[in-house]
């Protein structure tokens, strides 16, 4: 079928400013975050699967390029190449992904895009 | 391993604007089992330089916006100048202080960034490709070029120029020279036009411009606020930014046939 899918979503929401704590300090007792998943073209448990390596990439590190490097690189192991990840609180994006292959999601105030394309 | 056809899809995450409150946020999940329309990427418009590589080698590429806070004086260009006359070993010549500059940048960044990985290695391939490049460029314009193509000197004389006119800033780049000026004025004009700026609408607008004259599949990431950590093609890759906050991620992948 040559007709393009595309997805419009709501216009950008606003993320509240978190000036007391910008990144969250690593505490063993960590409260459960809260996840929204967006938007997904993925089957649930790899979804899950995502949702629980970046919960755990935010534990470990506070820069957001190193969250995205530990979940694609988690998912290039489990799933095979190639994936491509990017994690923020400010950005827009459009890309071309393999089909059940994508998943965006909220952390809190951090959105996560996971996608498979190559 | 299986092939899956390729679908497009766009989004946008919440911009801090604080003269658009918007706290509710809108949960909008959809089953995976839905039946998605498939896209095809055979593109009638024909390409104007080489096709892409289907079997390119890949290159991890690491990078983070906030890290990044170089402040760079805005240049006013009145006159572009055109040097078509000049040989082509002082525009190599040309070449290597740009690489030298990538370097210098490089540096910096790994700085700043404690826990970056280092980008030695990516700054090889860009040497590799860089000089590929430079090669097409001299045949090409022995042809009649098309529209979109520059001349080899006159590009990389006013490489500078061009970037300081629409206020961007070279963050990283794997991408031959006349790409990064298409790219950079690709997103000038797309601001420009916009009467209200969203990330989604440049993203899209630079996605599908690559898409059309480069061949599938270029990605495209815009925004004030992100880290990201992608796979890119050879010579397929460049960050950089404009009006001093906002950063533009903008890289290709190779296509796979569906099964």
């Amino acid at each position: 079928m040559s007709e393009e899918a595309k997805k419009n979503f709501a216009g950008a929401l606003t993320a509240r400013p978190n000036s007391d704590e910008p990144k969250p300090a690593p505490v063993p007792a960590v409260p459960p975050k809260k996840v929204i998943i967006k938007s997904a073209d993925m089957i649930p448990d790899m979804q899950k699967e995502a949702v629980d390596i970046a919960v755990a990439a935010f534990e470990k590190y506070n820069v957001e390029k190193d969250v995205a490097e530990q979940i694609k690189k988690e998912f290039d192991k489990r799933h095979g190449p190639t994936w491509h990840c990017i994690v923020g609180r400010n950005f827009g994006s459009y890309v071309t992904h393999e089909t059940n292959h994508f998943v965006y999601f909220y952390l809190d105030q951090k959105a996560v895009l996971l996608f498979k394309s190559g | 391993m299986a092939h899956y056809p390729l679908q497009r899809r766009n989004l946008a995450a919440p911009e801090s604007n604080p003269t658009t409150p918007n706290p509710d946020l809108i949960q909008t999940y959809k089953p995976s089992f839905l039946v998605k329309h498939l896209t095809n990427l055979n593109l009638s418009q024909p390409h104007k330089t080489r096709p892409p590589q289907k079997h390119s080698p890949l290159i991890d590429t690491h990078l983070q916006a906030k890290a990044i806070q170089e402040k760079e004086s805005s240049v006013t260009v009145p006159v572009k100048r055109t040097h078509k006359e000049k040989p082509q070993r002082h525009c190599l010549k040309l070449e290597r202080r740009e690489l030298g500059d990538h370097n210098d940048k490089g540096m910096v960044e790994d700085a700043k960034v404690v826990k970056g990985k280092p980008r030695n290695p990516h700054l090889e391939k860009h040497d590799v490709v860089v000089v590929a490049a430079a090669e097409r460029m001299s045949v090409s314009s022995l042809a009649p070029g098309g529209g979109r193509r520059r001349s080899f000197c006159g590009t990389q004389a006013n490489l500078r120029d061009v970037f300081a006119i629409n206020g961007a800033k070279m963050v990283s780049v794997d991408m031959p020279p006349f790409m990064q000026i298409h790219a950079v004025d690709c997103a000038r004009k797309a601001i420009d036009s916009m009467e209200k700026f969203t990330s989604k609408t440049l993203a899209l607008s630079l996605k599908k411009e690559f898409d059309g004259v480069y061949g599938p599949a270029w990605h495209c990431i815009v925004g004030t606020s992100f880290g990201s950590f992608v796979t890119h093609s050879v010579g397929g890759f460049l960050y950089f930014s404009m009006d001093q906050k906002l950063y533009i991620l903008l890289f290709k992948t190779a296509v796979q046939k569906a099964a």
